[in-house]
């Protein structure tokens, strides 16, 4: 992962994404998708689209938690 | 899986037909909660699982939808549709839908141009290379809080420039050692192409990308710094 030099597509695309993931309405609890706590959108676009690979929404109506 | 695109207020009627996720059907549902409707795909995630194109295909319902009506409030991807917790939540997500009738978001983001450890070192003569490396540190983190202060004036400077069209805004400083502000605006979608230009200018430290005009994802969740 290289962040000394982000690109502003690559910029763009992690402010996008970070809207995606981490903001917008939730209904059902807090669902945070963190990776050991720390927000997203400035690990790094790798680790963003990683993370999100492995997503699934669970059934039930409780609170989700992922962790890459 | 009935994953969740957007909340409306029932007078929304888009005027072309809109596809969901992965092409299927984008579906209006008319939930037993008075002043709103949702928007949803039903996807069968028995084998599959949601990932990056899903994502970006959210954000393309979304925005399509946002296109077509007045007042739009986009969910967290992923999101599943529970009729319940619409219902616990009505009053908040009716506030949040005035919030952003008619608005639209500005994703401001100033990147240093300089990279905190281009910054000039203190030199003292005699200095072992013991004093030299705190020194350094020393610097780093004063320069740390120093870029901090330039980043809340970036931000105040912006905020200004966008005067009375700004409705709302949301800021994080220094969100990494790359980036000196990430903001969020919530402008008059009429006016967000004209706000989002005036934004172009360069400055002597820093470049500044603005995205959008995207629907509001910041300002739709609500007990959030309003």
């Amino acid at each position: 992962m290289n962040l000394s030099a982000p690109r502003d597509d690559e910029l763009s695309l992690l402010e996008l994404a970070d809207r995606l993931l981490n903001r917008g309405v939730v209904l059902t609890g807090e669902a945070t998708i963190s990776v050991a706590g720390v927000d997203l959108i400035y690990l790094g676009l790798n680790v963003v689209l990683t993370a999100i690979e492995n997503l699934q929404p669970k059934s039930a109506p409780a609170p989700r938690d992922h962790h890459a | 899986v009935r994953l969740l695109h957007a909340i409306t207020t029932p007078d929304a009627r888009p005027a072309t037909d809109l596809h969901g996720l992965r092409g299927l059907p984008l579906e209006r549902v008319e939930v037993d909660v008075p002043g709103l409707v949702v928007w949803a795909t039903n996807v069968p995630l028995e084998k599959e699982r949601l990932g990056r194109a899903d994502l970006l295909d959210h954000h393309r319902v979304i925005s399509a939808l946002h296109a077509q009506v007045a007042a739009c409030l986009p969910a967290r991807f992923p999101t599943e549709l529970a009729e319940d917790a619409l219902r616990q939540k009505r009053a908040e997500l009716a506030d949040a839908l005035e919030r952003v009738r008619g608005r639209a978001e500005l994703a401001v983001t100033a990147v240093w141009t300089m990279p905190v450890e281009d910054e000039p070192a203190a030199e003292v003569e005699g200095a072992t290379a013991g004093t030299r490396y705190l020194l350094q540190r020393r610097m780093v983190l004063v320069g740390s809080n120093s870029r901090r202060g330039r980043a809340r004036e970036i931000s105040d400077e912006v905020e200004r420039l966008v005067g009375g069209q700004l409705a709302d805004s949301r800021r994080q400083i220094c969100p990494s050692r790359e980036v000196a502000v990430s903001l969020a605006l919530l402008v008059p979608r009429t006016d967000a192409e004209a706000v989002k230009m005036s934004l172009r200018r360069a400055a002597p430290d820093v470049r500044i990308l603005v995205n959008g005009p995207w629907p509001p994802y910041t300002f739709a969740a609500f007990g959030r710094g309003t």
